[in-house]
């Protein structure tokens, strides 16, 4: 079933702001200029951050990926407990808001291309980086895009019910 | 969503055009601005919105610490399922359902944790919370379903049948041997077994371990995972003297249930005879975990204590089993047991 991306994008955009709160907070962390926030809108891209390029290649990763870890652990946590009512046929209405915030907020985990392509430019394309940043950062420029183009196969979907359902039961399991 | 890049390569400083910008950044900012957008104020909105989150988060991590325990007690009572320890999952799932006591998933593992440890009593609970209600876990439900199958061993369905093996022990030894191989296709897998262990039963009791076992065997071809069959040929074994035989059978029945305690104290009392008092004193130990109330787990502790010279304690055991038969009107064990502890019986 064809679902325009927008929609999906309106319907779960608790994560979309999360994701941009996350290059936010990423780039106040390194003291990084930011000059615009979108938080979220209901248009291509749904939300931006305009900042300062970053003055090192692990800076400029951690900005490009800081939703990828933010997203994924504030997703988890939201989603532990109602996963965990739902496994035990216990879930209230609460919980169904917590799993629906705790899926919509780690599925949008993923880097967007946006973000690749501005990694791309400030280190691998970048005059001041090093070979070995170069080298490092190039699979992971692959590997954002991967999964943007994964996302056509709902791969953001899979990964934040990973997340949200999956990794709780998985603690579980680790745990016993 | 995306974090965009703005270059710049002016000296004055590019959003107040005032003050010199403070070299060696990529972009042209005086420290007041540089500070302010290293700042960029988070809004209200979003403040509120984070709040909000919180708020459910905590509400539902309250009421974690109480599903976590569930959750982990469900899980662990699914993996003593799989390894086959039943007590162990009886336990855990009793932890859940003490919680939950709706639970379909807990009540499943309860349900096949009682059937493989022949526990009549849990096995109607958690069957009548079982009944009706559909289980989507198609994995738990073929379990549930190969766990009932294995009950109906103990369920006879031809009464009339069984209740003329009364008569068999004064039949002719070849008769009894046979009496298996004349039962039409007709009768039920199930009371064939029965029969079998019935007529074996009586063979035991008449110390026919030959015949006995002869009757086992047949039993055990028809029946291959009979529990009563595969038990009394323990014993039937233990008595002829094929130490060897008798514990490579109780390791078929430990292969359905590992912590069965019956099972495992005629380990111990196999070991005691082969003269291995350690390891039968770990057997005993384990047999009493596994069921501190099981009269065969507390008659192989007795005797223990007994080859071990612990004669006062293994004399208190004989009582508490004495009371425990008394209830059931019963005095096998007590009778076999005191024989042992006042030397009738050398037992070795």
């Amino acid at each position: 079933m064809f679902i325009p991306g927008i929609i999906i994008t309106i319907l779960t955009f608790p994560g979309v702001i999360v994701h941009e709160l996350a290059h936010q907070l990423f780039c106040r962390w390194f003291k990084v200029p930011v000059f615009e926030v979108c938080y979220f809108r209901a248009q291509n891209p749904a939300g931006y951050v305009i900042h300062e390029k970053a003055r090192n290649p692990t800076q400029a990763v951690l900005i490009s990926t800081g939703p990828f870890i933010l997203n994924t652990v504030l997703g988890f946590l939201i989603a532990l407990p109602a996963a965990l009512q739902f496994k035990l046929d216990a879930a209230n209405p609460l919980d169904y808001l917590l799993l629906y915030l705790g899926i919509s907020i780690a599925m949008h985990a993923f880097p967007s291309t946006g973000d690749a392509e501005s990694l791309w430019k400030s280190v691998v394309k970048g005059e001041t980086s090093s070979r070995l940043s170069k080298i490092l950062v190039t699979p992971i420029v692959g590997f954002i895009y991967l999964g943007a183009l994964g996302s056509f196969f709902w791969l953001d979907l899979m990964y934040g019910i990973a997340v949200a359902i999956g990794l709780p039961w998985l603690l579980i399991t680790l745990w016993v | 969503m995306e974090d965009n890049l703005l270059l710049e390569t002016e000296e004055q400083c590019i959003h107040c055009k005032t003050t010199q910008a403070i070299p060696g950044y990529p972009m042209n900012l005086c420290t007041d601005c540089r500070n302010t957008f290293n700042n960029y104020p988070i809004p209200k909105w979003l403040w509120i919105f984070a709040a909000v989150i919180l708020l459910l988060m905590i509400a539902g991590l309250i009421r974690m610490p109480d599903y976590f325990d569930a959750s982990v007690h469900l899980r662990r009572a699914e993996k003593a399922v799989e390894q086959h320890k039943y007590i162990t999952a009886k336990k855990e799932a009793d932890k859940v359902l003490k919680h939950l006591p709706g639970l379909l998933e807990a009540n499943g593992y309860k349900f096949i944790a009682a059937a493989y440890t022949f526990d009549e009593r849990n096995l109607n609970i958690s069957y009548e919370q079982l009944q009706d209600k559909p289980i989507n876990d198609k994995e738990l439900l073929a379990e549930i379903n190969k766990a009932m199958e294995y009950t109906e061993q103990l369920i006879p369905t031809d009464t009339l049948l069984l209740k003329s093996t009364d008569n068999f022990s004064n039949y002719a030894t070849a008769i009894q041997e046979n009496f298996l191989d004349s039962l039409n296709d007709g009768v039920r897998t199930t009371d064939k077994a029965l029969f079998g262990y019935r007529i074996a039963n009586n063979l035991f009791k008449k110390k026919d371990y030959k015949t006995c076992i002869a009757v086992l065997k047949k039993t055990l071809a028809i029946s291959p995972d009979n529990y009563g069959a595969t038990g009394l040929l323990i014993a039937s074994k233990r008595n002829a003297g094929d130490y060897k035989g008798a514990l490579a059978s109780c390791d078929v029945l430990l292969a359905i249930n590992r912590e069965d305690a019956r099972i495992i104290a005629q380990q111990c009392k196999i070991r005691l005879l082969q003269k291995q008092d350690k390891e039968a004193a770990m057997l005993a130990k384990q047999a009493i975990t596994f069921g501190p109330d099981d009269i065969s787990a507390l008659e192989a502790q007795a005797m223990v204590y007994y080859f071990s010279g612990k004669k006062p304690e293994s004399n208190k055991l004989l009582a508490r089993i004495r009371a425990m038969e008394a209830a059931f009107e019963d005095s096998l064990v007590s009778e076999r047991l005191s024989k042992i502890l006042n030397g009738t019986d050398p037992y070795r």
